[in-house]
Parts: structure tokens; C-alpha cells; sequence
């Protein structure tokens, strides 16, 4: 049955023998039926005469084997395609505009697809990933812990649960790196992972090992590199292997390099992997109670995840007792892995591409009704041909697969150059994109395009076919539909012209182009607002570090150095947060207020100034009953009355994790300045409260530099690693913070606009296309006018008065769409802001003058019709 | 004279031809209207079409060969298929026939 199915395609792939293998068929019964009648004494040539009349039309019947051999179908697919391939070439500019406009949203959607491929779909090249789980741990409020502690790890990992093949650990690290016979060093990413790490994952290496496992005294500061570090660390030097690398002061030894295409499991790359015993003995004793570590795992081949949620659920019990009520975790949950992400950052990176998909999606919408307006026009012009072609036999099936071949050629060469693209764009806009994490040292993961690319793009152009060729092709092919007998007549023809789904077409694109335009607005209004919006401090020159565990003795540390202006600790970094959320009571009301702990010196290393009364100095201990607060709250809790000496209870809502409540009295009103997040523009509320360097509520110490340059930073990292090599010492400078708020609007503004006004140019081009055709229809008509007496002026009003009417009806659709969205994003948060007068305003009116522009250069050439020669021609 | 086949039956005798040994297109032409006595005549050129498509279908197999005048003919042969699927059309026939019959023998009462 198989070889039945296969037969047609044996054939095509042999058609030269098929062919000749059937001429010597019938020239055998020519020749046999010649024989036969030259014996009943006919001539030679007469009885050639007479075998060829009796066998008749030799090409008919060749026909009729080919179809009877299924090659029919190949054969018809193939003429159709040639047909379509001299058509689009006889009109280069159709057919260029067409690949063109096609190419643009499929180049995005390609680029898109990739980047939430890499970073969400894509499954790193592990060994049997159907059996691949991570173990998070599970809160009083069952919320998922992503990291555990080396003492819970060690709890969970000391006996295998049934069906578990093995555990194993990883630790990203961001640490400087020094090369071994190289001066400097550099920041760069690994991990520290368990001894089972490669033996369970399995990937490839292309030199050397990779741990042996089982604590084997030969992986002793023993280091993998991946192909990216072997490239970036060591210039792929061939005699890797050996050679040392220092991190964090301690030397590694270079044993292995995984294969291309292993970067470890983290959404960054990873440069190296180390052992994290190696690594833990830097680590101070007490840190094993600090949750740093991902424990993920793989199942035994008869394991089960639920079999091992119900043994984790018993395990969950036995973990150790966490001194800190923070890291006290209620449950153990296995949940199988998908890719990098975890199942949380996989639903929230889908969250936050699905606008941009969307706004993609529109755009390749657009770009298909465009296509459609001028396939739709273009086959209404060859009915002629179409009706010729339904004469000699073609039914409605042959001309519509006739059609959707020439839009599918259109759509296919459409996909290449949408690969080109993207080929050209991937790296820049992944680079962009990420540009922030590139810039904190991190490597990003590698993006390539392959085969799946290829198919993907010629999956969405196929379909994209059927979008903008479809519909067009059914209805110019009406007339000839099975219902209908004889050839149709002109009330037929004319009602297959399309023209009010040309019409419906157009108000679709400008609807939608308003749409993106005026999106694009608000994002940009967003972005403007992100960097315009005046702080009230300089960030430039504030570098803080974590506080660590001998904070004091940092501070002291620091404080020496003659860089240093100023230095002052605080809870939470502003620009990364914006302060503890707490309800303010006062004179029987509530207010949620925001709160940061200070210790005396952070207001001066921010520069705000003190408006009223006085701020925190050594006199007020940590715990102290005081508070600072800033203008607008002083204004939100007891309007236009003095707040000195005024009593305010702070208090922990109920959902916090640990009950607290504190009251205080107001001593000090400060200046507003914006510290939490940026499009809300200055705090809306803040209280100070006062803490000291040391006594644990500082998680921060903040300097204030006089010069901020990369050999300063280096010298305090050192003077941080010297008093706890342990301690994550890297400077993060403050300027950071405010390019990781401004930078997702600036990316997201740019990119809405790309998508914004590239969906107007395809507009406009589908606008030009139409009125064009309609000039070209209605020559005659407008040469009759121009002979009656009409003006110039007048007839191009005639030819535009329904371009017009169709941008008029898409922005009208388009606006109230545009604000009924706005209003949807306004109910789902209020940090951005939704209302716009340049967005809901300028945009649609920049929208109509470009399209209105569009559509009247070609109307212009009506004003230049020779009547004359209009009249003579055939319509 | 010779009657054309009827329509829906030049593959039932194709298969018949074959049945009966193996042979070539002109061959098998040549059986028909002799088993038929002149009667059949089948369109020359409808045949092959028939035999390829009885081929596609598994229902013949073919072979080529060298005919009794020494050149090189494609010679069809019934497969165990082919010999299923002519009983089946043979009984259909003969069913047919059985009917038609039935209706064409029933005089009229008087």
C-alpha cells in the first residue's frame, strides 16, 4: 500500500523514463498494428496512415495515463507555478512592493519568535529533559521559594526519594576573573554546581572531562569551560587544558570544555563551571543558612513527579529549623523544567511579550489586507484572461489554485527575504534589547537561526497566503463557481470586482495604523516622562554595596578613603524599589505610606535638603521613636498644618510576613525627590525612619563619590573583598538603576514606533496602490469629464473623495479602539500614564495628512489624462 | 459490427484479458475482440490508460519483455489482488446481467 502511495512521486522523480518507457508503449502498438496491416496487403505507408487514425490522439491518451498515475496533479502544479513566476515578472513593481511589505512584519515576528524561543521554549541539549525537574521551596503563604540553603539542600539530598535518579545544585556567580599570564581582570558569569552536575545533564565536551563526582580528589578546583568562555576567556587556544584561571583570588585549573550549544541552564551564559564544595569553602560557616542554591534533579526511569511530591511533602518536615523566620519553608514542591525559566519567569516573560506579539501580529495584519487590496485589484484586472481560461474548461478550483499559487510564490519569496532579515537584525536587536545585562558583564545566551527558523517563516507566509490571497481569489473567482452554468455575465463580473472589499480593506489598515500610532504615543509619552522626570538627587556619582556581615567595619573601611564624599546605609536601594509598604495611622485615619530605614548620613550623601526642623544625627539610636518624612507626605497626613511634634503610627499590613508596628514622632520635613519608580514621578509618600550601619536593617551602604571611575570602583571592591572575601562586593552603580527603569520604556517606545509607523508606510503604500488602480479604471470616464468641461481640481477631489472617506472611517474606528485599550491599561495598573494629548491627538492627525498625501500623488495623474486619448481607448 | 465497450466495463475485461496469460497492450486488445467475436471494440488509446491505472492500483503487475516479433513490449500479469477484485466485478456482471434480464424477459399480461 505504501509503494502505491509512493508510485507517483517514483515516477515524477523518473519522469524521463516514464515518459520514454511510454512513447515505446504506444510505438509498439503502432508498430504491431503496422505489422498487421501490411500482412492484409496494405502499403506500408497506408497501413502507418491507418494505425495512427485507429490509435487517435497519441498526446490524449499520454494525458490519461499521466493522470490515471497521479502525475496529473504535479503537472498542473507545475504549469500554475510557471505561470506565476512570468506574471510576477512581468510587473517588477507589484511584485517588489508586494515582497516588501510581506517581508517587514515577517522579518519581526521571526525575530520575536526567536527571542521567546531562546529564553522560554527552548530546551537546553540535556539528556532525557522529559525527566527533568527543580525543587522550590514552598511558604506560609504557598508561594514558591526559588532558592534553598545549603543545609535544606543537604537535608533533601542526603537520601534519594523513590524514582529520583539524583540531585544536583547550581550557583550563579558574577565574580572578576584573572588569566592565568594575562594582566586585569574582568567581570564574567558562571556557575558552582554539584559533583553530579555533568555526569546527570550529560551534555557534550569536545576536550577533556567533566567532574568526576563523588568528591574525587582530581576535581579539586577543577573548572569546565563552555565553548563561549574557551572562546572568550582563552582565544580557543588548543592547549586549554591545564591553564589556570582565578576567581575571587583562587586559582582553577581548566580540565574540560563542554560542545557548542551548552551555556548551563540560567537565561545568561555561562562562562565556567566550578565545584561547589570548592566554592564553599571560601564561604564563612554561617552562610549555609543563607538560600542561594537552585537544587534541581532528574527522574529514574520508573519515577514519577507525583509519587515524589508525596515523598517531598514527608521531607519538607525534617528540614532544619532556620534561625531567620524569613527562610522557614512550610513545603517542598518538584516541578517539572521547560526550558531556562522557571515556571513563574516563563509566565511572566510570556505576560510581557504578549503586547508586543500583539502589536507584531497587527502589523502582519495590516500588511496582509494591504497585500489583499492589491492582489484583490490585480485579478480583477485579468478577468479577461480568467474567463478565457473558464472557456477552454477550467472550473472555479483550477483558477482559484491558479490564483493562491501566485500569492503563495508571492508569500514564499516574501519568507526568504524575512530570513535575510532577520538573519541581519537578530544579533542587533538581541544585543539591544539585553544591552543592560551585556553592560553588568553578563553574557548573553546564543541566538541562532536554523532550519526551524526556515520553516517557521515559511509556515507564517503560507498562512499569510491564505490571509491576503484567499478572499480575494474566492471572490474575483465567483463567477464561475459550479452553481452557475454558462460563462457569467457582466453583472456577475462586476459584482466580483471587490471593490467595497477593497474599500472595507483599506478603513481595516488605517483603523489598525491608528491603532499602533497612537500606542506607540502613549509609550513614548511613558518613556519621555521616565527621563524627564526631575529626581531630586544625582545619581552619577552613588555607588552602593551590600552591606555584608561586618558592615561596620566596610563602612569604616570606606569612609577612609579620600573618594569618598559621603557615606550613609539605608534598607532598600532607591531606583530599585520604592521603600517598605506600611499603613500610616493617625487622628483615627489610615494611609499606606512608603518607608525606608536611614542611618544619619544617607541624607547628605543624597543631597536633600532639610525643610523644616532637623534630621537624624548619632544621638538618635537605631529604634529610635522619630521619623523624617518628605514634603507630599507631610502634605498627604495632616494638610497645611505644621507636622513637627505630630505622632504617626507605622504599621505592617496584615499580609507581611512578620507583625511590626512603630510609633514615632515627626522631627524633619525633606525635600521630594523620585526614588521609586520613575513614570509615577516624585514619591507620592515617604517616610524615614532611623537605623544604624550594622544592626541589620541597612541591607546598603551608599557613597557618595567625588569621581566614580572604573580603577576607583576596583580599589573599594578590593578594600570590600579584603574585610569578607565572601560578600557579593561588586559595585552597583545608581546610574544602572535608572537605566534599568529608562531603558525597557526607551526600548519598548522604539520599538512601538518602528512597529507604528511601519505599519503607516504599509498603509500608505495600499492607499497609493488603490487610488492608483481607481485612476486607471476610470480613465475613460475621467477623460469623458475633462471633455464635458471639467477642472482639473475637480476631478482629483472625484478620484479622492473615496480615499478620504475610507482614512475618515479608519481613524474614527482606529481612535475610540485606541482609547478603549488605553482605558484597559489604566484599570490594570496606574503607573503609566494613559492619557495623552500628542498620542490621541497628533498621531491621528499626522496619520490622515501622510495618507491623505499618499493617496492624492497618484490622483494627481488624473488631472493629466488626455482626454483624447482616454476616449480612444478600450476600457 | 463492432459495439464500443460500455462504459464502467473496459477494466472488468482488461482484468479478463489478463487472466488468461500474461500480455502486452496490443495483445491484450487483440484477446478482447477476438473472445468477443468482433463484437467488443475497445477505443485503442482507452486502454492503456486503463491498464496503468489497474497498475497504480496493484491490481496488475508489468514487465518488460520481448514480444513473439522480437521487440521490447511492457507485458501485464494479474496479481492475487487483481484476481480478487475480477471475481468480485464477474459476480457484479453476472448479477447484473441476472437483472437486467429479469426486466427484459417479463412479458406483458395481457
Amino acid at each position: 500500500m505504501i509503494r502505491r502511495w509512493l508510485q507517483p512521486l517514483r515516477d515524477l522523480f523518473q519522469r524521463r523514463r516514464f515518459e520514454r518507457d511510454l512513447d515505446d508503449e504506444l510505438q509498439f502498438h503502432l508498430d504491431s498494428r503496422t505489422e498487421q496491416l501490411v500482412a492484409t496487403g496494405l502499403s506500408h505507408g497506408e497501413a502507418i496512415r491507418q494505425a495512427r487514425i485507429e490509435l487517435g490522439m497519441t498526446e490524449l491518451h499520454r494525458d490519461g495515463v499521466r493522470a490515471a498515475r497521479g502525475l496529473r496533479v504535479f503537472d498542473l502544479a507545475w504549469g500554475d507555478l510557471r505561470y506565476a513566476a512570468r506574471s510576477l515578472r512581468r510587473t517588477p513593481g507589484f511584485s517588489l512592493t508586494a515582497i516588501s511589505v510581506l517581508s517587514l512584519p515577517l522579518a519581526a515576528s521571526l525575530i520575536l519568535y526567536l527571542l521567546f524561543d531562546t529564553y522560554a521554549l527552548q530546551m537546553p541539549p540535556v539528556q532525557r529533559p522529559q525527566r527533568w525537574f527543580y525543587l522550590e521551596g514552598i511558604d506560609e503563604l504557598n508561594r514558591g521559594v526559588a532558592l534553598l540553603s545549603p543545609a535544606q539542600v543537604e537535608a533533601i539530598d542526603t537520601d534519594l526519594p523513590p524514582g529520583v535518579e539524583g540531585f544536583y545544585t547550581t550557583r550563579y556567580l558574577h565574580r572578576p576573573l584573572q588569566i592565568e599570564g594575562r594582566g586585569g581582570e574582568a567581570w564574567r558569569g558562571g556557575e558552582a554546581v554539584s559533583d553530579h552536575y555533568f555526569r546527570l545533564l550529560g551534555p557534550r565536551l569536545q576536550h577533556g572531562r567533566g567532574f568526576l563526582g563523588g568528591a574525587d580528589p582530581r576535581d579539586r578546583y577543577a573548572l569546565v569551560l563552555s565553548d563561549h568562555g574557551w572562546e572568550r576567556l582563552f582565544q580557543r587556544d588548543p592547549q586549554v587544558i591545564g591553564r589556570g584561571l582565578d576567581i575571587a583570588g583562587q586559582r582553577y585549573t581548566v580540565v574540560g570544555v563542554t560542545a557548542a550549544g551548552f551555556t548551563g541552564t540560567y537565561p545568561m551564559s555561562s562562562l565556567y563551571w566550578i565545584r561547589e564544595r570548592d566554592y564553599r569553602a571560601h564561604l564563612p560557616a554561617d552562610e549555609v543558612d543563607q538560600r542561594q542554591l537552585d537544587l534541581n534533579g532528574f527522574l529514574a526511569d520508573d519515577g514519577s513527579l507525583d509519587a515524589l511530591n508525596e515523598a517531598l511533602g514527608a521531607r519538607a518536615q525534617q528540614l532544619p529549623v532556620a534561625a531567620d523566620e524569613d527562610l522557614v519553608l512550610h513545603g517542598l514542591r518538584a516541578v517539572p523544567r521547560r526550558g531556562v525559566l522557571r515556571e513563574g519567569d516563563r509566565e511572566e516573560a510570556m505576560l510581557a511579550g504578549l503586547p508586543v506579539a500583539a502589536a507584531v501580529l497587527l502589523m502582519l495584519l495590516i500588511a496582509a489586507a494591504n497585500l489583499a487590496n492589491l492582489v484583490l485589484a490585480r485579478f480583477a484586472a485579468r478577468r479577461h484572461d480568467m474567463a478565457l481560461r473558464a472557456a477552454l474548461g477550467a472550473g472555479r478550483r483550477r483558477l482559484l489554485l491558479q490564483l493562491l499559487t501566485e500569492c503563495g510564490l508571492l508569500a514564499l519569496a516574501a519568507a526568504a527575504l524575512a530570513l535575510a532579515l532577520a538573519a541581519l537584525c537578530i544579533h542587533p536587536v538581541h544585543a539591544a534589547t539585553f544591552s543592560l545585562l551585556a553592560e553588568m558583564g553578563y553574557d548573553l545566551i546564543d541566538i541562532q537561526l536554523g532550519a526551524g527558523s526556515a520553516v517557521t517563516a515559511t509556515v507564517m507566509a503560507l498562512i499569510a497566503t491564505l490571509l491576503f490571497g484567499g478572499l480575494p481569489a474566492w471572490l474575483v473567482t465567483a463567477p464561475w463557481s459550479a452553481r452557475r452554468r454558462g460563462q457569467p455575465d457582466a453583472a456577475a463580473l462586476k459584482r466580483a470586482d471587490g471593490s467595497r472589499l477593497r474599500g472595507g480593506l483599506m478603513v481595516a489598515q488605517v483603523a489598525g495604523s491608528v491603532l499602533l500610532l497612537v500606542i506607540a504615543g502613549l509609550i513614548g509619552a511613558n518613556a519621555r516622562r521616565a527621563e524627564l522626570t526631575p529626581l531630586g538627587f544625582d545619581p552619577a556619582p552613588l555607588v552602593a554595596f551590600d552591606a555584608g556581615r561586618d558592615a561596620q567595619a566596610l563602612a569604616r573601611a570606606l569612609r577612609e578613603q579620600a573618594e569618598v564624599a559621603a557615606l550613609g546605609g539605608v534598607s532598600s536601594l532607591p531606583l530599585m524599589s520604592e521603600g517598605e509598604r506600611m499603613d500610616g495611622e493617625r487622628d483615627g485615619r489610615s494611609d499606606p505610606l512608603r518607608v525606608r530605614f536611614i542611618d544619619a548620613g544617607w541624607l547628605e550623601v543624597m543631597n536633600i535638603a532639610l525643610q523644616r526642623g532637623r534630621a537624624f544625627n548619632a544621638a538618635d539610636a537605631a529604634s529610635a521613636p522619630v521619623a523624617v518624612i518628605s514634603r507630599r507626605t507631610a502634605e498627604l497626613l495632616w494638610p497645611r498644618q505644621d507636622p513637627l511634634g505630630r505622632t504617626l503610627r507605622l504599621v505592617r499590613p496584615d499580609e507581611a510576613p512578620a507583625a511590626w508596628s512603630r510609633s514615632v514622632e515627626v522631627i524633619g520635613v525633606v525635600d521630594d525627590v523620585a526614588s521609586g519608580w520613575l513614570v509615577s514621578g516624585a514619591d507620592h509618600s515617604m517616610v524615614y525612619l532611623p537605623a544604624a550601619i550594622g544592626d541589620g536593617e541597612l541591607g546598603q551602604i551608599l557613597l557618595r563619590l567625588h569621581e566614580a571611575s572604573p580603577r576607583t570602583l576596583s580599589r573599594l571592591h578590593a578594600i570590600c573583598v579584603d574585610i569578607d572575601p565572601g560578600a557579593d562586593c561588586a559595585p552597583f552603580r545608581l546610574s544602572s538603576a535608572l537605566r534599568v527603569q529608562r531603558l525597557p520604556f526607551l526600548g519598548a517606545s522604539r520599538l512601538a514606533s518602528a512597529i507604528g509607523w511601519t505599519s503607516l508606510l504599509i498603509s500608505c503604500i495600499g492607499l497609493y496602490g488603490l487610488v492608483s488602480y481607481v485612476v486607471v479604471q476610470q480613465r475613460k470616464e475621467l477623460g469623458v469629464r475633462l471633455a464635458l468641461g471639467a477642472q482639473r481640481s475637480q476631478l482629483i477631489r472625484h478620484v479622492m473623495r473615496g480615499a478620504v472617506r475610507q482614512i475618515a472611517l479608519g481613524i474614527a474606528l482606529g481612535l475610540p479602539l485606541a482609547i478603549g485599550l488605553s482605558r484597559v491599561i489604566a484599570a490594570l495598573t496606574d503607573r503609566l500614564q494613559t492619557v495623552d494629548i500628542g498620542a490621541f491627538v497628533i498621531a491621528p492627525l499626522l496619520l490622515a495628512a501622510i495618507a491623505v498625501l499618499a493617496a492624492w500623488l497618484p490622483a494627481r495623474r488624473s488631472a493629466r489624462i488626455a482626454p483624447s486619448e482616454a476616449l480612444r481607448a478600450d476600457s | 459490427m463492432g459495439q464500443p465497450v460500455l462504459p464502467g466495463t473496459l477494466d472488468m475485461l482488461a482484468l479478463k484479458a489478463i487472466s488468461l496469460g500474461p500480455e502486452h497492450g496490443f495483445g491484450l486488445l487483440q484477446r478482447i475482440q477476438r473472445c468477443s467475436g468482433d463484437v467488443l471494440q475497445v477505443e485503442q488509446g482507452a486502454l492503456y490508460p486503463a491498464l496503468h491505472r489497474l497498475e497504480a492500483q496493484g491490481l496488475i503487475s508489468a514487465e518488460w519483455g520481448v514480444s513473439e516479433n522480437n521487440r521490447r513490449a511492457k507485458f501485464y500479469a494479474l496479481s492475487a489482488a487483481g484476481q480478487r477484485r475480477l471475481q468480485q466485478d464477474l459476480q457484479h456482471w453476472r448479477e447484473l446481467v441476472r437483472g437486467i434480464d429479469g426486466v427484459l424477459g417479463t412479458e406483458l399480461l395481457a
